[in-house]
């Protein structure tokens, strides 16, 4: 056997011992999907987010030529109609076909709540701060975390969280089932094994004396009852959270990293329109169920008690939705100017008289408010990752809701006082607007776009809304494919929300349409949006990042 | 013993009408921090409670070691402080205790009004912890007299 022979006898030998390892891992791999746990908390994330992160964001060249080069990144979980596909983190609703006001009012909804008609065993007690949360499991055996109210606002922290699961679960996230419940405290039984954690830091035996004991602490409603939010417990094992960064932990074959999901990116425009100051890992959940004999796996938002006015066990502080928990540069702004710079969140508070709206609501209105400056507690790339074309997905998905819509939601705060309701309705309807026209002006608000014969129509959502009038119409580029590139053909401006394609269409199999509104200053680049049309119909579309 | 004698050796501070304007409280039968109290079951612990709501809303400031804090900020504190010192002591018993001298300073609790007075903060809360005892007893005593009246 000569040498070349020897060598390509190995050659082969190599390829077939690889393949008969790789092979039936690759299969098990596949049939068995393990998900791993990801474990997670306050101190670490606020570590991670808003000091290492942060301090180490100049050593990511990447990220950085990308920001010289103000060179967006495109978001990769959307399909061709620039659009988010139902996936394990975002299934689409309201946006894409209309919910009943019934069906928003009740939101994600596995049972009517707990069943108070029988008695609810407490299972743990936790009673941190004016903070008191119970894991009960009631008659039926549904078990739900029971979260009250702060002494000084009956309403505050419950509504709150309860309005808030609407509109997320509405908008199309993956939410535990949340209702309003009231009880007694005589309809609690201590469980055998129940403990109780307080900020004695060690954990207890519950009893019923100690438990009467840190009712006291709670707000009673004029019937003696104490309210409370109803988390349902989710089917499923529970595997911590889920990260704004880099690559899940949970499923080795999610191939996405966090920043790169629009879906992710875009809770930057959906927390600043419900003021959710805490949008953060430590507020998420992954669980993996068994659906028709696979393993999956879905991953949830949850505790909303930092949303609207309220955040954890009182109000809003005035600060809060204008900084991070730590803010360098706002720290370096008052540092350098001794003081002397007056802040928006300052302004703000004087003017709203250094009070809030009321206690069940807390604060929360839109004086100062800027979609594009809305901050969380923790700073995350995710969010500054937002190009103009996420928030326009995001601006046109709250949009959607109407006045009425948004009452509906509203209402299953069941908050006591009309007048409640109807501010918080008012302060989310104008939050909308103010979101709705912030983002059509940065992106190409041209959206429903159809195609019939040789036409294709399109709406302007900043026009249907009121933001804008027609103005100088639009600017159209239409390209064809001249063997393997693209040759600009035609250009020229319209003034109707459609376009005759029949000239172009015979010459070519695809044409690419690229629309932006028109401007009346010359020479000022307005964002488009690209659409590729083919024998079939459009078969792409892509709003400019 | 000893809280016998202070309370013998020092007269009775009510606040008056006057004062309780001054301070923007409401009179303590229509005040939120009562009608709470009233819902609860009434125990020693449920008094501190209601001492703790009855003072947060009002114009006052205490003077806590070196520094002085508003009412409305120290209410928070003082609820969890009571929530993990409290050890099934009476009421007055807890205010005397704990309501005396800062910790560690040693030195006493004051409670600034906006006349710029200061009284001791324990004085203030076992008065109006007697005041809240006599609105109990006349409730209560309300209540028996009722359940004396024949129904019709």
């Amino acid at each position: 056997m000569s040498k070349a022979e020897r060598l390509f006898n190995f050659r082969y030998l190599v390829i077939a011992a690889v393949l008969l390892t790789w092979l039936p891992l690759s299969a098990r791999a596949s049939e068995m999907q393990e998900f791993k746990g990801n474990a997670s908390g306050t101190y670490r994330d606020i570590f991670d987010q808003n000091i290492f992160y942060e301090g180490t964001k100049y050593l990511n060249f990447d990220r950085l030529f990308r920001a010289i080069r103000r060179q967006p990144v495109r978001a990769k979980d959307i399909n061709v109609f620039d659009e988010v596909p139902d996936n394990a983190y975002f299934t689409n609703r309201h946006a894409r076909k209309k919910l009943s006001a019934q069906a928003l009012e009740k939101g994600y909804s596995e049972t009517e709540g707990p069943d108070t008609k029988g008695p609810l065993t407490v299972l743990k007690a936790k009673f941190f701060d004016s903070l008191a949360s119970l894991l009960v499991r009631d008659s039926r055996g549904d078990e739900y975390v029971l979260k009250f109210d702060p002494y000084s606002h009956l309403a505050l922290a419950t509504s709150s969280e309860v309005i808030a699961s609407r509109f997320y679960y509405a908008i199309g996230y993956n939410v535990p089932q949340y209702s309003i419940v009231k009880i007694r405290t005589d309809q609690l039984v201590i469980g055998p094994n129940a403990l109780l954690f307080d900020d004695s830091g060690f954990q207890k035996k519950l009893t019923q004396e100690k438990l009467q004991e840190r009712f006291l602490f709670l707000p009673v409603d004029t019937e003696g009852n104490f309210r409370a939010s109803a988390g349902k417990i989710l089917p499923g094992t529970y595997l911590g959270t889920f990260q704004f960064k880099g690559r899940g932990k949970h499923n080795p074959g999610d191939s996405l990293k966090a920043e790169e999901r629009r879906s992710i990116r875009a809770l930057q425009v959906f927390a600043s329109w419900l003021n959710d100051y805490r949008m953060s890992r430590i507020s998420t959940l992954a669980v993996a169920f068994e659906s028709n004999g696979k393993r999956e796996m879905k991953y949830y938002l949850t505790d909303f008690e930092d949303t609207l006015g309220a955040v954890l066990d009182r109000e809003k502080a005035p600060m809060f939705t204008h900084e991070y928990l730590f803010d360098y540069g706002e720290t370096i702004k008052s540092f350098v100017s001794l003081g002397g710079y007056v802040k928006p969140w300052q302004k703000r508070w004087k003017e709203a008289d250094e009070k809030s709206a009321s206690p069940a609501v807390g604060y929360f209105d839109n004086r100062y408010f800027d979609p594009g400056r809305f901050k969380t507690q923790l700073p995350h790339d995710a969010f500054k990752d937002l190009t103009p074309a996420d928030a326009f997905w995001a601006a046109k998905t709250v949009m959607s809701f109407s006045d009425d819509e948004i009452a509906a939601m509203v209402k299953a705060g069941r908050l006591s006082r009309r007048e409640d309701e109807d501010h918080l309705t008012k302060t989310l309807a104008e939050r909308r607007d103010l979101i709705g026209r912030y983002w059509f002006e940065r992106a190409c608000p041209l959206d429903d776009f159809k195609f019939s014969g040789t036409l294709l129509s399109f709406t302007n959502l900043a026009v249907q809304a009121g933001f804008q009038d027609q103005g100088a119409g639009y600017q159209v580029d239409i390209d064809q494919m001249d063997g393997k590139k693209r040759q600009p053909v035609a250009s020229f401006t319209i003034r109707e929300n459609s376009i005759d394609l029949g000239r172009w269409l015979g010459h070519s199999q695809n044409l690419w349409v690229g629309i932006s509104p028109a401007s009346d200053e010359k020479n000022q680049k307005q964002p488009h949006v690209f659409i590729q049309l083919g024998s079939s119909g459009i078969l792409s579309i892509e709003h400019e990042d | 013993m000893i809280f016998g004698l202070l309370m013998a050796s020092q007269p009775l501070f009510a606040l008056t009408e006057a004062e309780l304007t001054e301070v923007q409280l409401a009179p303590m039968e229509t005040s939120a921090a009562y009608q709470q109290f009233m819902r609860r079951p009434t125990t020693e612990l449920s008094k501190l409670i209601y001492l703790i709501d009855r003072f947060r809303p009002a114009k006052l400031e205490i003077l806590y070691g070196t520094q002085y804090y508003d009412t409305s900020f120290a209410a928070p504190f003082v609820r969890a402080f009571l929530a993990t010192h409290y050890k099934n002591e009476t009421a007055q018993y807890w205010v005397l205790h704990w309501c005396s001298t800062a910790i560690p300073f040693g030195n006493t609790i004051w409670v600034r009004f906006p006349n710029g007075e200061n009284y001791e903060a324990r004085k203030i809360l076992l008065d109006e912890l007697a005041a809240l005892e006599e609105s109990l007893k006349t409730v209560r005593s309300k209540s028996s007299h009722r359940q004396t009246i024949p129904s019709l």
